[in-house]
């Protein structure tokens, strides 16, 4: 089983792929920060970073697609915070400057980490002196969440292959015991884990 | 009398929950010998395996009954212990931790503080001998499970170990995958404990075997001796290994 909903594209070959991931990342930093901090009454720039955007996902040959369909997955946090800015007086500006700069920053994270190896990602936080636990725990994280979700589904598919009931209390309950499942197995795992590097000299 | 690789003495062991997982075990490894440790689910062999290194106790006990070259473990020595054993884990999904195959190669000759241009070699060497060249940049959770027990034996292989201590090196792997592993462990001179249901891989890779249950060592002897020994091999959850039933070639 071979997951990669995080960086699916992150190894293609392309113009925006070729260049060099330190100048992605500070530009990619730069934008959202612009997005942030530029009023919504100052109109024009928002357009401009958009048709920008477009054009990057356009040269980088990642289907446009997918962006769209992560988009949707992110929204609604959106639009539940922006809702919830409706109920203060004057929240309709508020309301659309929170769903269109939060559209464009996650476009622009979704774009950097989709035609950045998260190798090269780590490797730039390296240069720039991250602190080297934190490093550590960045990579485990990337290289267990995939080990993770294979586990999640190899119990999903086991429960499934002996469940006759597929709703109700019943489901419910077979779930809790997959999540409990998990989180017990991810324990023992991460002892597993620490033995591993020990036995290898970690310090 | 010369300094075994491995010498255990009087090794108990019992895990938090009082399970006792190893009672009173000694024994000696030569150097170079290789050992097959066979034995039931739940007989202690990996258990035994951990302690090679210092992994089991937690913390090195006040008197250290697992000598490696002759040098009790205990916690000044425990950092020289790890770079001469090399332990083979189950699970290569457990020992593959970092997010390429080269870092993980890697990761041994930088925590003993190798200059980079030193592990670049080493890295390469290893990869090479373990048949996965130009694998460097390939993410583990990209690999099958023949190649990721290649990248943990090039793991470990990078350090040069003189003890290689293997849990289950052929679990899950295909005939293929178990011939290539079998030449490559014939082709290694280090000084190597199996732990395995594999008879066939004791048989033909070992010169001794060593029988665990229940913890403790039932049976030592030369490979087809103990093997053969039809009443023992049952006695003990495990059986005589089909090449040993039939003298005549298939």
């Amino acid at each position: 089983m071979h997951h990669d909903f995080l960086d699916r594209f992150a190894r293609l070959d392309s113009p925006i792929h070729r260049l060099p991931a330190v100048l992605k990342m500070a530009s990619a930093l730069l934008l959202v920060l612009t997005v942030i901090i530029t009023p919504l009454r100052i109109i024009y720039p928002f357009p401009a970073v958009a048709l920008f955007l477009i054009l990057i996902i356009a040269l980088s040959r990642v289907p446009a697609l997918f962006f769209l369909r992560r988009l949707l997955l992110f929204e609604p946090f959106v639009v539940v915070v922006a809702a919830a800015s409706l109920l203060q007086p004057a929240g309709g500006m508020t309301c659309a400057s929170i769903i269109i700069k939060s559209t464009l920053s996650l476009t622009t994270v979704l774009l950097m980490s989709n035609t950045t190896p998260f190798t090269e990602v780590l490797g730039v936080l390296r240069r720039i002196h991250v602190p080297p636990a934190f490093l550590t725990l960045l990579a485990l994280m990337y290289r267990y969440i995939f080990v993770l979700i294979d586990e999640m589904q190899r119990m999903k598919r086991a429960r499934l292959s002996r469940t006759f009931v597929t709703r109700g209390m019943r489901s419910w309950r077979s779930i809790s015991m997959i999540t409990g499942q998990l989180f017990l197995r991810s324990t023992e795992r991460a002892e597993r884990i620490f033995a591993a590097m020990s036995a290898r000299g970690w310090k | 009398m010369t300094t075994a690789a491995v010498e255990l003495k009087n090794l108990c062991f019992a895990y938090p929950d009082n399970r006792l997982a190893l009672q009173d075990v000694s024994l000696r490894v030569e150097a170079g010998e290789s050992v097959g440790l066979i034995g039931p689910n739940g007989a202690g062999k990996s258990t035994l395996l951990l302690h090679l290194n210092g992994i089991l106790p937690e913390t090195p006990s006040e008197q250290p009954s697992v000598f490696i070259h002759g040098v009790p473990i205990t916690k000044s020595s425990l950092r020289q212990v790890r770079r001469e054993v090399g332990l083979l884990f189950q699970d290569p999904d457990d020992q593959i931790f970092c997010p390429t195959v080269y870092e993980d190669v890697a990761f041994g000759p930088r925590q003993f503080g190798l200059p980079e241009k030193d592990v670049k070699d080493l890295v390469k060497e290893a990869l090479l001998t373990v048949g996965l060249r130009g694998f460097d940049m390939r993410s583990p959770h990209h690999l099958s499970s023949g190649e990721k027990q290649r990248v943990c034996l090039a793991g470990i292989l990078v350090s040069r170990p003189k003890i290689l201590a293997l849990d289950e090196p052929t679990r899950g792997l295909d005939p293929r995958g178990k011939r290539h592993l079998l030449s490559l462990l014939q082709s290694i001179s280090a000084t190597k404990i199996i732990a395995t249901h594999d008879l066939e891989l004791v048989v033909e890779l070992c010169q001794r075997a060593i029988v665990l249950d229940e913890g403790k060592v039932v049976a030592d002897g030369p490979v087809l001796t103990t093997l053969s020994d039809e009443e023992l091999m049952l006695a003990h959850g495990l059986e005589k290994p089909h090449i040993l039933r039939h003298s005549h070639p298939h």
